[in-house]
């Protein structure tokens, strides 16, 4: 059956039965053989003359989506105030950007990455300020919470997510890739749901509860990540992951998982409730990247032995700490795994000592401009790299 | 184990009701309240912030220590109030406006009530003015600014000059902290003090105030 004879309710119905809606779509970046050549040699650490380089348009939700922003106003959040329309031309406004400036990525799509949606679908109340937005917790005690994993068929956020998904395959005709969206994981599900100082006593207080909590955020994540990638059209050269930032391409199809608030646990918790989930989850996918602050070094060690996951990204922080100890991630990173480095331009500093340090092989290097202007400048400065 | 060993051990281990059993029974075997205070509530939260810096405690550790520690402290303060005793200082806290993270704000309130001081807690998302009314209200030795985003640290300028604005700059120190923050930038915002985690805040509040 192909793409043109489903409506649109028809695919994201069809995501949610496990059942692969669309034929393949063919994605414009995909036919340029030397740019996919790049991308897979990052993905094997194979040769490569320079690294990866990107450069995401926009870096806040205002920035990057404004015609969808000026329609959101501050205060509470619900699925229905998600309006696919200005989501829709900023995406298109986006994808013109990202032709201009040409860079080894792509535009690449995915239902609004700034929903905190893991944790909405969970139950938090979602709220936004105009120019960030925030999940609140859901849950008081753990005693008296309805222990039930929402359903994908029934609950609005999962639905609203699928339908504005299905509404970027449909806007993109094949002009560029879509992705799951931003999907924070257990760790953060259950912070967001508990409260970050709730959330970090919980696993001493009551670990019997978290544990059983986060294997039920971590089987939602699950469902919630392959519905969507349900909707991703089949593509014979691959898929990208990632959204307006991180990004990674696979021969299969691929996502991101992140869980910064593993920065409020302690390795042994760490080791005890999340890393086997995150485990379990790289698993059911067949490329998973992993999302990281450098506020969580501690765990680089333990997750570049995670089969499962195939890039690894480390954030250069924005305020430059820890440098000595991100570099030392990196480096770890890098032995094992390719490696993302996102961080804010600074081509003097820290890019530059990446690029001279590290090799290039499973190297990718991303960074952010506020517009289009900012973007093309650091290309430029990208290429003028020895 | 003794009583007052028993209690030090309870709030490192964050044992919140072995906490509140040890200082009600070394009450009753004639401990003075302030002292409990001195000679083992507050050194017992700094050796927790020790054990954060050397990186064998972590968050949920420090967290609950402090809720033992503020069991402890429950029983106490009916006493250390009839007798008259102050704290080491008292200070105005806050994360600024914009940012709603209250992880690390809560954390340098742990420690400082841990180190003696009286903290006066806004909150979080606390507008410049907030900050002006509640300095002029209770008076503070100190005020502390928190901001885990980048977006967000330029607010704590904003409260250095409301309180400029409003003549009351000179009454206090301001010590600001969060993730995104540098010493540099902290001087440069003209904060008097920077800190660079919880337990090292509570530390450098302590010197400033020349306890």
């Amino acid at each position: 059956m192909h793409m043109q004879q489903l409506s649109h309710r028809a695919r994201v119905l069809k995501a949610l039965n496990h059942q692969e809606p669309d034929k393949e779509v063919g994605v414009g970046i995909y036919s340029e053989p030397q740019r996919m050549e790049r991308h897979r040699a990052f993905l094997d650490k194979g040769p490569a003359d320079r690294p990866l380089v990107g450069c995401n348009i926009g870096f806040f939700m205002h920035e990057a989506f404004p015609n969808f922003v000026k329609r959101l106003p501050p205060g509470p959040v619900t699925p229905d105030m998600i309006l696919a329309e200005p989501f829709l031309e900023d995406c298109e406004r986006l994808y013109q950007a990202y032709r201009q400036l040409d860079d080894d990525y792509p535009f690449i799509a995915a239902a609004f990455i700034y929903v905190p949606w893991t944790e909405a679908i969970m139950g938090c109340p979602i709220a936004t300020s105009g120019t960030t937005m925030w999940a609140e917790p859901c849950v008081n005690d753990w005693g008296t919470w309805r222990w039930k994993k929402p359903s994908l068929d029934s609950n609005p956020w999962a639905q609203k997510l699928l339908e504005l998904m299905q509404a970027l395959v449909e806007h993109s005709k094949g002009r560029y890739p879509v992705a799951p969206t931003l999907m924070r994981g257990p760790a953060d599900m259950l912070s967001a749901m508990r409260g970050a100082s709730r959330f970090a006593m919980d696993f001493l207080d009551c670990p019997d509860a978290m544990r059983r909590a986060a294997a039920l955020c971590s089987e939602l994540w699950i469902d919630l990540g392959k519905a969507q990638l349900r909707l991703v059209p089949r593509s014979e050269q691959g898929y990208f992951a990632g959204a307006h930032g991180l990004r990674f391409w696979a021969p299969d199809k691929s996502i991101w998982l992140q869980e910064d608030a593993m920065a409020l646990l302690s390795p042994r918790l760490f080791r005890e409730f999340i890393l086997p989930l995150d485990d379990a989850i790289s698993q059911e996918f067949p490329y998973v990247g992993f999302h990281l602050h450098g506020s969580a070094l501690w765990a680089v060690g333990d997750l570049v032995k995670v089969p499962g996951l195939d890039v690894i990204e480390l954030n250069m922080e924005a305020a430059r700490c820890d440098v000595e100890a991100t570099f030392k991630g990196w480096r770890k990173i890098q032995e094992n795994k390719p490696l993302v480095i996102w961080g804010p331009y600074d081509l003097e500093g820290w890019i530059n000592r990446v690029w001279r340090e590290f090799p290039a092989q499973g190297l990718s290097i991303q960074t952010t401009a506020a517009d289009l202007v900012g973007a093309l400048e650091v290309k430029a400065a990208f290429a003028s790299m020895p | 184990m003794g009583t007052v060993e028993e209690l030090r051990e309870a709030i490192i281990n964050g044992d919140r009701t072995a906490a509140k059993n040890s200082v009600e029974q070394a009450l009753k075997e004639g401990s003075d309240a302030s002292k409990l205070l001195s000679g083992v509530l507050i050194p017992a939260m700094t050796e927790v912030g020790d054990r954060f810096e050397r990186q064998e405690f972590f968050v949920p550790e420090m967290l609950v220590a402090a809720r033992a520690m503020q069991e402890a402290l429950a029983v106490l303060k009916p006493r250390l109030q009839a007798a008259d005793v102050k704290p080491a200082g008292k200070l105005v806290l806050a994360t600024v406006k914009g940012d709603l993270h209250d992880i690390g704000k809560n954390l340098v309130a742990i420690m400082m009530e841990g180190a003696g001081l009286e903290v006066v807690d806004l909150g979080v998302d606390a507008a410049p003015d907030s900050v002006v009314a509640a300095v002029k209200e209770h008076k503070p030795d100190l005020v502390g600014l928190s901001a885990l985003l980048t977006t967000t640290m330029p607010m704590m300028k904003e409260v250095i000059e409301a309180l400029k604005q409003a003549g009351i700059r000179d009454s206090v120190k301001v010590i600001v902290g969060g993730a995104p923050l540098t010493e540099e930038y902290a001087k440069s915002i003209g904060a008097d003090l920077y800190a660079a985690d919880a337990a090292s805040a509570a530390r450098v509040a302590v010197k400033a105030l020349g306890n």
